[in-house]
């Protein structure tokens, strides 16, 4: 409990807490205990390993005249990668491939990110080729 | 004669009753502008109108209501308010919120008459939420002269129960959160720190929470009963309210969609970024309120 002094605007903490005031503070000192120290182990245990990032199709569905194939972009490795680019290519017996891209802003370490790629030929009857083609450090 | 009189007179305060409803709905505008300003000037907050996930911000705009109301009944704690009272402040300070939003964002061109309703109406809603606060803030904060308490001298003496210190905690925090958690820096920046960063990042925002409410010696500033030790209060207060700003933290980190697909330790990171601007939010919400 806190008693304010309106003419001076003063509060003072009471000096016979209840005790859920102390509980709660020790809940506290808990809690702020454990977030530093899980921090603090994946700041010793920190590996500065580059970005893992690989690409995945979740599905694909006409959209109009064209094709939108569903995709996602994982990074599994300890850090985090920006502007990740995503190229992909749909390559047609007898005519030339044809190529989509689209930049992630970032891929963050250990985490999914979904986009989709656009096509004019049909991906499901033609072979789907998927790649990260380059980042940027953060 | 006598009741004549006593009509004019009742005309007169009728009349006087009238100007000090309007100057009211001004200051809560003036407060929802002030307040609100920098977020109806922030892009991300536009996109996030029409595209963050309709019931979470509908979740928003409910939590909201009895948040304004609690603030109301704090605000008004002096002229001894009633809850009704407060329910009908935090309704007209939530429409003072919309209606200044709208107002503003359509001066600036953001909200045009070709947009679809669901672009148009998310706009408004998500910045009707901070400029609410505002508009309630501004009646208490820009209050004017002596001209609200004539009726009664304030309490000399008022007592805040440790729920309500834990709360006005969580309004500044939130607060300040709304404002900063929806621009793409605090992400940019969980993803530039290290741990080291973040770990140093705790303990100033712990030490800097501590700091404006016990020793900056500020207007408002809180002091301890008798001469308990002045871990006391940091173990009560400045650290269940770094706790208390973490859960608003992740709170607004999710409304805005900054937590999916993301893995625990990046959202930890993402929390205690938003929590430096959340912990002085909270401590000088402490002072102010």
């Amino acid at each position: 409990m806190t008693t304010s002094n309106r003419q001076q605007k003063t509060h003072t903490e009471t000096g016979k807490p209840h005790w859920i005031e102390w509980l709660t503070g020790i809940v506290s000192t808990v809690l702020v205990l454990a977030l530093m120290s899980w921090i603090g182990r994946e700041a010793v245990l920190a590996d500065s390993r580059p970005p893992d990032l690989s690409v995945r199709m979740l599905q694909i569905e006409q959209a109009g005249a064209l094709y939108r194939v569903d995709i996602e972009l994982q990074n599994s490795g300890p850090s985090t990668a920006a502007s990740v680019r995503v190229v992909g290519k749909v390559t047609p017996q007898n005519v030339p491939s044809e190529t989509a891209e689209v930049t992630f802003d970032f891929a963050p370490a250990e985490s999914r990110t979904k986009g989709a790629l656009y096509f004019r030929t049909d991906p499901r009857s033609n072979p789907l080729e998927l790649m990260p083609s380059g980042f940027t450090e953060p | 004669m006598q009741t004549t009189r006593y009509l004019l007179r009742m005309m007169a305060d009728n009349q006087s009753e009238t100007i000090r409803f309007a100057i009211g709905l001004l200051r809560g505008a003036a407060g929802a502008l002030i307040f609100g300003i920098p977020m109806l000037m922030t892009m991300e907050l536009w996109f996030l109108g029409f595209y963050m996930p309709r019931e979470r911000l509908l979740l928003l705009l409910g939590v909201n209501f009895p948040v304004l109301v609690l603030l109301a009944r704090r605000i008004g704690f002096e002229h001894t308010f009633t809850w009704s009272e407060a329910a009908r402040d935090a309704i007209v300070a939530y429409a003072l919120g919309i209606l200044t939003s709208a107002a503003i964002l359509a001066l600036l061109g953001i909200v045009m008459e070709d947009q679809p309703p669901r672009e148009w109406v998310g706009k408004i809603a998500l910045q009707a939420v901070p400029a609410s606060i505002g508009a309630l803030l501004g009646r208490s904060q820009l209050g004017g002269q002596q001209d609200d308490d004539e009726e009664q001298e304030p309490a000399e003496e008022a007592s805040t129960s440790y729920s309500g210190e834990l709360f006005m905690m969580a309004v500044g925090a939130l607060f300040l959160n709304l404002n900063i958690a929806p621009t793409e820096e605090i992400i940019a920046i969980s993803y530039k720190m290290t741990h080291w960063h973040s770990m140093a990042t705790i303990v100033i925002s712990i030490v800097l929470m501590h700091a404006f409410v016990y020793a900056a010696q500020f207007r408002g500033t809180h002091t301890l009963a008798g001469n308990a030790p002045a871990w006391h209060a940091l173990v009560r207060f400045t650290l269940p309210g770094y706790i208390v700003t973490s859960l608003i933290s992740v709170y607004v980190l999710w409304t805005f969609g900054r937590l999916d697909d993301t893995s625990l330790t990046q959202a930890m990171m993402s929390m205690i970024v938003l929590n430096f601007p959340g912990a002085v939010g909270a401590a000088s919400a402490r002072l102010v309120l």
